[in-house]
């Protein structure tokens, strides 16, 4: 009997033990693998060229929503020229009044306003003066940009240290940075005075553009933030130390190889871990920081990650990093859908089927970035397409081998899912609608997006320089995906995703240009692309394929009358059906027109352009095929259709 | 009377005018064709002569609805416009029609094709009016609905609380049907009150509707409730015969134009039974109840 109650004395001690051990661990708890250094694969170390080093020491004050910030940076010149400034982004100024290029787009108010606050700046220990830079003429107050004059020129290889102690009001978010309204949520991003890019002799520094990204070079940030114990911290890289003081907990996160740094603090927000296992056996840590109402996300989150992590390392390369943050930020935040290094924001539908595919897609563009930007630094500035663009397309290469098609779908009351279209709706009571379940392509939205601005812009111009935020979306989202899919078609997806490979290996921790894209599709596409660059990523052609006539004239003789009605070209394959054949030609697609004569024992019924719709920028996919006897029965089913749902309008109408 | 013996005499008095559902099926079928005839003359222009077609008879492709919409974009803006102004044209002539249904409704003897006319032709000015003035308050409902709508915008803009703000969003949702509904209920009456004390004054007609609901709106929604019950369950039968008929080959697609048909008569037969109940309730409630004291009286033989 005492035998039995030792037992049962021993097991209860064991599950109070391991219960308590699980209370007590600390979820913050610090990441170590020897197969990283300061989170990097060691395999990856000698790839990233750091030029600027930083380490900062944070006071993080919710009672006063204000940070206080020592700031070092030491920058290296690693090219052949030399410079006696240093230019710096003080991205946090773009929030200091509504005469800044920011301001453009995001109205501040009282609460959303703050600036830096620099008390001192000291240049190789010696104190210095920071002169702000007008880029912009328009806009003479925009503080955004400053440089440092240093006494003597740096040369190649030379570094400098700068220190600057600085305070910032953390403001009420209106986009990307600030504490949300109404929680104690804290995004902090494009906080800290940051080295722009010196290149080929000539600084690259831009102002804090409205909806443009960012461009840094790479270096190993630490960073040690000292946040109330109630507080939750995360942030880009890894948690080296945590430390317990009777006020605070100290964090310290390090992240090498990287060129951004954000950090996350919440009085309540939930953390789970995971872990993904790469082919070679070595694990990416995986942490996911959850507003509490959206636990229930929880899963499809940590599956829409590692289906894109296990997408990449498939099909581009692996991720280098020793950690993975995914941030469900709450909504008043203003920051959902943004991408750090290592770190990236979402946030998900109140309700939310798995058939609407968000917030999946959502994870797989924000992850996507951690290549396409992250790793592949391009100046986001200059070609936000070579990320944006990417971005989309991975997003939706992963939806579709993951998620099959997404379902069609409107929303009652802001929030209720009904699958179906709704053409026409009064004051949300949706008149014209039909219920049913209808798939749709991922790109479909880029196409929607594409066709409300054709020509104003092309891909290739300077993203900052574009007229207006349409245009700026449609040259950096919808037509480089749309370009991405085509190439793809063009190209064979093997093939493609070959040739990414190539350039994800070729300039992973380097600043890639658009033209080096280009170069790497010419020198491994096997096929001359020059008219493809030319129509679709140069000039903003519009493409437009038809059949023109197709019939009969003696004999077996049949004419086929094809016609170019837009500008671009791009080069068609041609099927001619007959009932039990099919018939293959081929139009380089350079004249406006062409007619095709050619003999059948058989009676021909159609012939299509471009049957397997390879060019997705074709303005009408209809007139890329011709029936020799017409069908009605399409326009028929069509119209019977509108014929009921139009009967159900009038009838909700006409029973006022 | 109890709300058993309304439905059962309600019911009766549709089934025995049914004839009267061809007009209004006819009319909804006319302005449902002169509306569809611009999307059939896009359609034809765009995939009559198409490999496409056939593919979209067999999978729905978004990516030429997209297009679709952009080609004909100045068309199919022009759209609503015409909707509109048919819906306008449609109520007029439903008007019409309803004018007729209540007169049939209210002397169940006189039931024929002239006297339904007869009826139609009295009483569309009337009710006429009685549209105008419901418009207006559906207007004042649809203003107030989104001045609420800003409201909520406003205040959840500065507070994490998203369940909170669906559900907000949710009642609104709801109100507005309730009050589409209770206004639906008013001009029904209001039309039904004007027919049976054959009034001409609409104001004074909407005004004692307004009194006559407000007392009586226990009833007068559980019997409108139970008739939109049977309606919705008409529909949730449609869907799941809807569902089992196969999309392709596409002449199945006829079989589905039928079932719709069905569909919209039923509806239509649905909105007879609610002025035939109105009808009904009305009488009901407004019948003067006269007390009689029995006095026995001695008759000589």
């Amino acid at each position: 009997m005492k035998l039995l109650s030792f037992i049962a004395l021993m097991i209860l001690y064991s599950g109070i033990s391991l219960l308590n051990y699980n209370l007590t661990q600390p979820e913050n708890s610090v990441d170590i693998d020897t197969n990283y250094s300061c989170g990097i694969l060691k395999s990856e170390m000698g790839k990233a060229d750091n030029v600027a080093d930083y380490s900062f020491f944070v006071d993080f004050i919710p009672s006063e929503n204000l940070i206080k910030v020592k700031e070092n940076l030491i920058w290296r010149n690693k090219t052949n020229y030399q410079t006696d400034e240093i230019y710096l982004h003080l991205y946090a100024n773009a929030y200091k009044s509504n005469n800044t290029i920011f301001a453009r787009y995001y109205k501040l108010s009282e609460a959303n306003r703050t600036a830096l606050q620099i008390n001192n700046i000291t240049v190789n220990g010696k104190t210095a003066e920071l002169q702000f830079v007008v880029k912009n003429k328009e806009f003479p107050q925009d503080s955004t940009v400053a440089k440092l004059q240093l006494e003597k020129p740096l040369m190649e290889n030379d570094s400098v240290k700068i220190q600057i102690n600085y305070e910032l009001k953390v403001p009420v978010s209106v986009k990307r940075f600030g504490k949300a309204k109404g929680s104690g949520f804290y995004f902090i991003s494009q906080w800290f005075p940051k080295a722009g890019v010196f290149e080929n002799g000539k600084w690259i520094c831009e102002p804090y553009y409205p909806y443009l990204n960012f461009y840094a070079d790479f270096g190993k940030y630490e960073a040690v933030i000292a946040a109330p114990k109630n507080f939750k911290v995360a942030a880009t890289g890894i948690l080296e130390k945590v430390t317990f003081t009777d006020t605070a907990n100290v964090f310290k996160f390090v992240q090498n190889g990287v060129h951004d740094f954000a950090w996350v603090a919440s009085d309540n927000l939930l953390q789970r871990k995971k872990q993904y296992e790469r082919k070679d056996g070595t694990k990416i840590t995986l942490n996911f920081y959850l507003q509490p109402n959206r636990l229930k996300y929880f899963e499809r989150y940590a599956s829409a990650v590692e289906n894109s992590l296990s997408f990449f390392e498939k099909n581009i390369g692996i991720y280098p990093y020793q950690t993975l943050s995914l941030i469900d930020v709450p909504k008043t935040s203003a920051s959902g859908g943004m991408e750090y290094p290592t770190l990236f924001t979402v946030s998900a539908e109140l309700i939310s089927p798995v058939e609407t595919h968000q917030p999946e897609k959502l994870v797989a563009h924000e992850f996507s970035h951690q290549y396409f930007q992250g790793v592949l630094a391009n100046n986001e500035v200059y070609e936000a397409w070579l990320d944006e663009g990417f971005a989309s397309y991975t997003a939706s290469k992963i939806m579709e081998k993951f998620y099959g098609k997404g379902l069609l779908h409107f929303k009652l009351a802001g929030y209720f899912p009904v699958y179906g279209i709704n053409f026409l709706s009064y004051n949300d009571i949706p008149v014209i609608y039909s219920i049913e379940k209808i798939p749709y392509h991922e790109y479909d939205r880029s196409l929607e997006s594409y066709y409300k601005n054709l020509t104003l812009g092309s891909i290739a111009d300077t993203s900052y320089k574009l007229p207006n935020r349409r245009s700026y979306v449609v040259n950096a989202y919808s037509k480089p995906e749309l370009m991405l899919h085509t190439l793809e078609r063009i190209l064979g997806e093997e093939k493609f995703f070959g040739i990414l490979q190539k350039y994800y290996s070729t300039y992973k921790f380097k600043h890639p240009q658009g033209s080096d894209f280009i170069n790497v599709i010419k020198n491994n596409a096997d096929v001359n692309l020059d008219w493809f660059f030319e129509n679709v990523y140069k000039k903003s052609s519009v493409f437009n394929y038809k059949v023109r006539s197709l019939k009969k004239l003696k004999g077996k003789e049949y004419q086929l009358f094809v016609e170019r009605t837009g500008e671009g070209i791009f080069p068609v394959d041609i099927f001619i059906y007959s009932k039990s054949d099919t018939l293959h030609k081929f139009w380089d697609g350079k004249s406006r027109w062409k007619i095709f004569r050619f003999t059948s024992d058989e009676k021909i019924t159609g012939a299509e352009l471009d049957p397997f719709r390879k060019n997705l920028f074709d303005l009408n996919f209809a007139d890329n095929s011709i029936l020799t006897e017409p069908s009605y029965s399409a326009s028929l089913a069509l119209s019977a259709n509108w014929f009921f749902w139009l009967q159900n309008a009038l009838m909700i109408f006409g029973s006022i | 009377m109890p709300v058993k013996e309304i439905f059962v005499l309600a019911t009766r008095n549709v089934y025995r005018n049914m004839k009267f559902v061809i007009l209004f099926w006819g009319i909804n079928a006319a302005g449902a064709l002169i509306l569809s005839l611009p999307i059939y003359y896009i359609l034809s222009d765009n995939l009559n002569y198409s490999m496409l077609g056939q593919k979209l008879l067999n999978e729905y492709d978004f990516s030429w609805l997209i297009q679709l919409k952009f080609l004909y974009e100045k068309n199919i803006g022009q759209f609503p416009y015409l909707l509109y102004g048919l819906t306008g044209i449609y109520l007029l002539v439903q008007n019409f029609l309803v004018g007729g249904l209540l007169a049939v409704f209210h002397n169940p003897q006189k039931n024929h094709m002239v006297d339904f006319f007869y009826g139609g032709v009295k009483y569309w000015l009337r009710f006429t009016r009685v549209l105008l003035i419901i418009l207006l308050m559906f207007f004042l409902v649809f203003e107030l609905y989104g001045y609420l709508g800003d409201l909520i915008n406003a205040y959840y803009s500065g507070v994490e609380n998203e369940l909170g703000d669906f559900l907000t969003r949710s009642f609104r949702y709801v109100l507005l049907i309730f009050f589409i509904g209770v206004l639906t209920i008013i001009s029904d009456y209001t039309k039904v009150s004007l027919v049976i004390n054959d009034n001409t004054e609409v104001f004074k007609e909407l005004l004692q509707i307004l009194k006559f609901t407000s007392v009586n709106f226990y009833k007068i929604f559980t019997v409108f409730f139970i008739v939109a019950l049977i309606g919705a369950a008409g529909v949730v039968v449609y869907n799941l015969l809807g569902f089992i008929i196969p999309s392709k080959p596409y002449y199945y697609l006829i079989l589905l134009f039928v079932l719709r048909q069905m569909l919209i008569i039923f509806r239509l037969l649905i909105k007879m039974l609610f002025y035939s109940t109105e009808i009904l309730l009305y009488k009901d409630l407004t019948a003067q109840v006269v007390k009689v004291k029995p006095e026995e009286k001695e008759v000589e033989v």
